[in-house]
């Protein structure tokens, strides 16, 4: 154990990342976005799979970021199959998350998960593994996530209130054309626009939460 | 039920969000002013308004106030010295009749 005052003693670092497990999905997109700004509300950076680029695996870049991020939230209400044939769920959330516990129990003991669901008691039937977790139901709507995101975490000074986050998702929902006619494309689900659409939120988090 | 967690972690700044994203500081700068105008239309914020002949010159806020009063004052004593003459002010003379 290094004791404090040598130099081993290692720069604790602020506990300010969240990692975000969501399905890029444009129906998805709203609650996305609200995601984005609730994390800024509450002073903190949102870390998704999106940012990672290329070159090493694609797993070890994952697990990577969710070491980096002391809270990962992991939004598993897109469970049912997708239209393209053949027909499957999605397994990249819950597998992600598995990464989570995994790092929760062999980690550094920093971490902290969260589980949000859109269904009451669909966890218990898609995840029974996870009995006696409580998830967070958004019921799939933004002023759910709002909500949620306000039942899970709390700051003693500059709490934001859901009022505060849909001021903040209204500024940062108006500035989407701007930035992705920027970064020609029409997806928010790219790398540069969440990187842009985040940081305008951090902006408007400065402006709106006081 | 979950407890919530507690932050302590200090709020983090528009500058540390693009340090940790690696956005450029031009792009940044194009964005806050963005997003900080509309946030002043609405009221939100306060944003001061630039004085373009002091930033050219590099006078200071505190000059540049300071003669922005002088300018003033001096505009204010101007109009009241005019209002104030206007009552001494000689009628203009009629127009002397001619006779034929």
């Amino acid at each position: 154990m290094p004791r404090e005052g040598s130099r081993r003693v290692p720069k604790q670092r602020p506990r300010d990342k969240v990692f975000l497990n969501l399905p890029y999905d444009p129906k998805f997109e709203n609650l996305f976005l609200s995601y984005i700004c609730a994390i800024h509300a509450f002073g903190m950076v949102p870390r998704v799979t999106l940012e990672i680029p290329g070159g090493m695996r694609r797993l070890d870049r994952i697990f990577g970021l969710i070491q980096s991020c002391e809270y990962p939230v992991h939004d598993l209400s897109r469970v049912q199959l997708d239209r393209a044939k053949p027909r499957t769920p999605r397994f990249n959330m819950p597998f992600e998350l598995g990464l989570a516990v995994a790092w929760e129990k062999v980690g550094n003991g920093r971490h902290v998960w969260f589980v949000m669901e859109a269904v009451n008691y669909r966890l218990a039937k898609s995840l029974s593994d996870l009995s006696g977790t409580d998830p967070h139901i958004h019921s799939g709507t933004i002023e759910g996530v709002f909500r949620e995101m306000g039942n899970a975490l709390v700051r003693r000074r500059r709490q934001p209130d859901v009022l505060q986050m849909w001021r903040i998702y209204r500024e940062v929902r108006g500035k989407i054309p701007a930035v992705l006619r920027r970064c020609g494309t029409q997806s928010v689900f790219e790398a540069r626009v969440f990187r842009e659409i985040s940081f305008a939120a951090s902006v408007a988090a400065g402006g709106i939460v006081r | 039920m979950r407890r919530p967690v507690v932050i302590t972690a200090p709020f983090t700044t528009p500058e540390k969000t693009a340090r940790t994203y690696g956005i450029p500081k031009r792009r940044a700068n194009e964005l806050r002013k963005m997003v900080e105008e509309s946030l002043a239309k609405k009221g939100y914020i306060f944003m001061k308004a630039k004085d373009s002949t002091a930033s050219r010159n590099g006078a200071s806020n505190r000059a540049s106030r300071s003669h922005r009063l002088k300018v003033k004052v001096r505009a204010i004593t101007k109009v009241k010295s005019k209002s104030g003459n206007a009552s001494r002010r000689k009628p203009t003379r009629a127009k002397a009749k001619t006779s034929r």
